[in-house]
């Protein structure tokens, strides 16, 4: 059997059951899986590491992890402005060291009672993330990863995030995903029993018909999802081409790596969006 | 909004499929279609470029693309979606079909087909691992001409040539061959085999050859679905008469009998006769059921003394979890009023055990069955059986479950019935159960899923299994000496499934085990004799009388217990019996003889087959013999880490005192109810 790619694209999805049981099937098998990372939120990165490592226990070997920073980072970019990255000027600012049980620690700076600063770090004294606050509130997280260096910016509105920037190896700038929300309807007919659901739309989910006669009428009847979406637009500064949205750049990645002569597993719920995105391609859900 | 799969065309080894598309607007942009494999949830998105009319379009898929490696799985059943866009809209529809198309040959060992599913939703199964050894004709047909056989003409759009029919007669080599191909439709050839010259009785069995490729092929001529609609009779000149009958692995055997006498005839007339008398009574048991649901419909109120109504398998039997249950009252609380509510064939066998009954569907039951307190049964009653609120139900069910129940089966093919109707039916009779016995977390987990079941479980084991636990050497040693089976000898009992395929008319065909009894009585006849326990349909048909004190046809021994005790060694198929006999830490074979056609159903499954069981699998005779050999030589399965495993899992509550759980269940409910 061909190596396998999971597609990873939020904390969500190492916390299905399917993705667990699916990834023990191959490993079962001896069959090495790489996982892509490519969760917006860059900092989540830590809690993704530690539930991987509850789960491939013994499978250490043949489990690896790529993440969009390690897809892209010898591509060119363009140099990022002076104020993109936040600084605080350590001196005169009170500080606080707070050591987890496994070694992990992270150190405040603070001015009088308001948080400026929160860097985080792994047992060996290695700079993971750092948090910036205005008011309280996260307004920028830079994630450092194993590099001495910022691999992406995460800016933050109201402590949600707005935008992701990307780096390279020489910190310039890559691609900037930003998040928006519109208004998307969905219209789908199906039964209860079929596989392809939409699961996002939990109040829309169809439900069977009790009669005949229900049947009957649910054929012409499309049940409708009105939920607002989240998604994010992609800014290319590599190529200044055009990304038709989040998946469209998920299958660029992938492309990158060549997807098309390795087993490709995504979460069921991006199913319709990714697959169409991929068109003629075998895709495992999990 | 609609989209209906009207059409399938095989297109250069590949498949057209068209969609009519129904009030869906004309504006739409990325249409795809996106199918779902059901078991491993695989997708496969395909483009749809071509529109051929405002609202049809059509796609081009390549079947060889559907299959992919997956351990264990053989069978890919793909559901079909079909997507596009209006601007910020997006649809998905599952494309429907009440369409099934006949198999499609992929390759020599894959087929595919196109089904609907109990939702009228369009399918796309395709079957790999097939056996390469088997040819499956469309039909078979004995006619003025002969015996007429046809097939497809090409696999997967390459065309087979040369094809020959061969008639096999094994007992004497002779062998008839016949290669006058016509095509009676395009891509589907037709051989005609004169059987009047057919100098002896048979049987035949009936293989082809042909050409494909490089390659020439020999496989067996099978017949996949029952003869029903074929001609499978034909008078010949001389007064003697060609039959065809499907032997037990699909395979068709050809015969010729003599002229029928007329004392023949004359019972055909009989027969006639009692065909006549069926329907009589079809119609008076119609008229019965009508007054029945009226006597139930009337208020009724309890017997004063405390009254528990026994019924097993509908009446037709005294038997199961309900006679250990029942046994068990008699000795502790004889006190209590028993009654068994019985079919009247049941009638005799009461009598002569001293046995309290009451013979269904008479104004007396529904009386007696509305005035108890408690009913304690293995099976469902009819719905209109009214259950009084004051009316404890104890439901034992008859099984660990094996095959798929209830709501966990997606498409009933029951006749008279349809799926919704037979899923809310089940779900309402279940849940009339007060207590429902299990007998392990497996079946608990089914049950709950499968019934709808949200009452109480007894999770206690099975009353009729506390016999196999509680019985010491002694016991079976008796039991031994009342079947005539020599104490000196191992036994070894085979317990198949019933197959539906086995009988296209009652008592019509001779039934074939599958495998020799001469060649299994040559190598363990000396210290070991054959127990068969078949359903009795068969039972009737097998004649083992050459056999002597070989084989023993305990086809209709009451209680199968008693026979599960004396064996050495089960071999059984699909049946759930093992669930049973696994109790006595005893080996069991596995022969699944007829597996790759079996397969589909296996699907429909709890465990899977190749993995989970507690024995060997055997594939073919040889196999089966020396696994025979083998586990002769191995009584005791406690040290076989698999069987362990198995136990572990359905055989844990191995107390055997199940009955005495139950019965003080119902005397707790009794008490707390005075």
């Amino acid at each position: 059997m061909e190596p396998a790619v999971f597609l990873v694209t939020a904390l969500a999805d190492v916390k299905k059951d399917s993705f667990g049981t699916k990834l023990h099937e191959l490993l079962d098998q001896a069959i090495p899986v790489r996982i892509i990372f490519a969760n917006l939120n860059f900092v989540e990165r830590v809690n993704f590491d530690q539930l991987l490592a509850t789960l491939i226990v013994g499978h250490e070997q043949s489990v690896s992890v790529a993440s969009l920073y390690d897809i892209f980072c010898h591509d060119d970019g363009v140099p990022l402005g002076a104020t993109a990255l936040t600084r605080v000027a350590h001196a005169g600012l009170a500080t606080q060291r707070h050591t987890h049980q496994d070694g992990r620690y992270y150190v405040r700076y603070l001015q009088n009672d308001q948080l400026l600063e929160e860097s985080h770090y792994s047992a060996d004294g290695h700079l993971f993330y750092q948090n910036f606050y205005t008011d309280n509130q996260l307004v920028q997280a830079v994630y450092y990863g194993r590099q001495a260096r910022p691999e992406t910016i995460s800016n933050f509105q109201a402590g949600a995030l707005k935008e992701t920037l990307l780096l390279n190896a020489d910190g310039a700038l890559l691609y900037r995903f930003l998040q928006t929300e519109r208004p998307v309807q969905r219209l789908f007919n199906m039964d209860n029993t079929s596989n392809l659901q939409l699961t996002s739309l939990e109040a829309a989910q169809p439900q069977p018909p009790r009669s005949k006669r229900a049947r009957a009428e649910k054929r012409n009847t499309l049940t409708v999802g009105n939920a607002p979406e989240l998604s994010f637009d992609v800014m290319d500064y590599v190529h200044a081409g055009h990304f038709d949205g989040i998946y469209d750049f998920y299958r660029y990645a992938l492309q990158r790596l060549d997807y098309r002569h390795q087993r490709l597993y995504i979460n069921v719920e991006h199913n319709v969006a990714l697959s169409t995105a991929l068109p003629n391609q075998l895709i495992f859900n999990y | 909004m609609r989209a209906i799969l009207s059409g399938v065309h095989p297109k250069k080894g590949k498949q057209s499929l068209e969609l009519e598309l129904i009030d869906v607007p004309f504006a739409v942009e990325n249409l795809a279609m996106i199918f779902m494999e059901k078991n491993a949830l695989t997708s496969l998105c395909i483009p749809i470029h071509r529109r051929v009319r405002n609202n049809m379009v059509r796609l081009t898929i390549d079947a060889q693309k559907f299959t992919f490696e997956q351990p264990g799985q053989s069978e890919f059943s793909w559901e079909m979606y079909f997507t596009f866009n209006v601007e910020d809209q997006h649809y998905l529809l599952q494309v429907e079909s009440e369409y099934v198309s006949d198999r499609h040959q992929l390759t020599l060992d894959s087929y595919f087909q196109f089904n609907s599913d109990a939702q009228d939703h369009a399918l796309f199964d395709i079957h790999t691992q097939q056996t390469r050894t088997d040819f499956a004709i469309n039909s078979i047909n004995l006619t003025q001409d002969g015996l007429t056989v046809t097939g497809y003409s090409s696999i997967n759009g390459e065309p087979l040539v040369n094809q020959t029919l061969f008639l096999e007669n094994h007992a004497t080599q002779t062998v008839y061959q016949y290669s006058d191909t016509t095509d009676l439709l395009r891509g589907i050839f037709s051989i005609t085999v004169p059987v009047d010259n057919l100098t002896e009785n048979g049987p035949f069995n009936v293989y082809i050859e042909y050409d494909f490729g490089q390659q020439h092929v020999r496989q067996r001529v099978i017949l996949a679905r029952p003869l029903a609609g074929q001609r499978v009779s034909q008078v010949q000149s001389g007064g003697q008469v060609v039959r065809i009958s499907k032997t037990f692995n699909n395979g068709i055997a050809v015969e010729t009998v003599p002229p029928v006498p007329l004392s023949a005839k004359v019972a055909a007339v009989g027969r006639k006769a009692g065909r006549v008398k069926n329907v009589v009574h079809r119609l008076n048991q119609k008229v019965n059921t009508r007054y029945m649901k009226w006597l139930f419909k009337k208020g009724h109120r309890p017997f004063d003394a405390t009254t528990i109504i026994f019924e097993s398998f509908g009446g037709r039997q005294v038997s199961d979890s309900p006679l250990a249950i029942y046994q068990m009252f008699k000795k502790l609380y004889p006190g209590f009023r028993f009654i068994w509510s019985v079919e009247r064939e049941t009638v005799p066998y009461c009598k002569a055990n001293d046995i309290p009954y009451i013979v269904r569907r008479t104004t007396m039951w529904v009386r007696t069955m509305e005035k108890a307190q408690y009913w304690i049964s293995n099976a469902r009653f009819p719905a209109w059986v009214k259950k009084p609120k004051y009316l404890t139900y104890v439901q034992t069910w008859h099984g660990t479950p094996l095959k798929k129940l209830g709501l966990d089966i997606e498409n009933v093919t029951m006749p008279g019935t349809n799926t919704a109707a037979y899923h809310r039916n089940f779900v309402q009779e279940a849940n009339r159960w007060d207590a429902l016995i299990s007998p392990n977390d497996y079946s608990t987990q089914i049950f709950r899923s499968a019934f709808g079941f949200k009452n109480q479980i007894l999770k206690v084991g099975y009353p009729r299994n506390d016999e196999l636990i509680n019985s010491t050497a002694d016991d079976i040693t008796a039991i031994k000496q009342k079947l005539n089976i020599p104490l000196d000898k191992k036994v070894v009992m085979y317990a198949p499934t019933y197959r539906d395929n086995q009988f296209a008319e009652k008592g019509k065909y001779t039934f074939e085990l599958p495998f020799s009894l001469d060649d299994f009585q040559q190598r363990f006849g000396e210290d070991t004799v054959l127990i068969l326990r078949m359903h009795y349909l068969i039972s009737n048909a097998l004649d083992v009388s050459a056999y002597g004190d070989f084989v023993y046809d305990l086809s209709s021994y009451p209680n199968i217990s008693e026979l599960y005790l004396v064996s050495d060694l089960l071999i059984t198929d699909y049946s759930s019996v093992f669930f049973d006999y696994a109790y006595l830490q005893r080996p069991i074979l596995f022969y699944p003889y007829d597996y790759h056609l079996y397969k589909d159903e296996l699907r429909g499954f709890y465990l899977d087959y190749e993995k989970d069981l507690p024995g060997k699998i055997a594939q073919n005779e040889p196999d089966l013999l020396n696994g025979v050999a083998e586990y002769l030589q191995q009584p005791d399965m406690s040290n076989d880490p698999k069987f362990q495993k198995f136990y572990e899992r359905f055989c844990a509550i191995n107390d055997g005192l199940a009955s005495l759980k139950v019965v003080n269940y119902v005397v707790h409910q009794i008490e707390t109810q005075h």
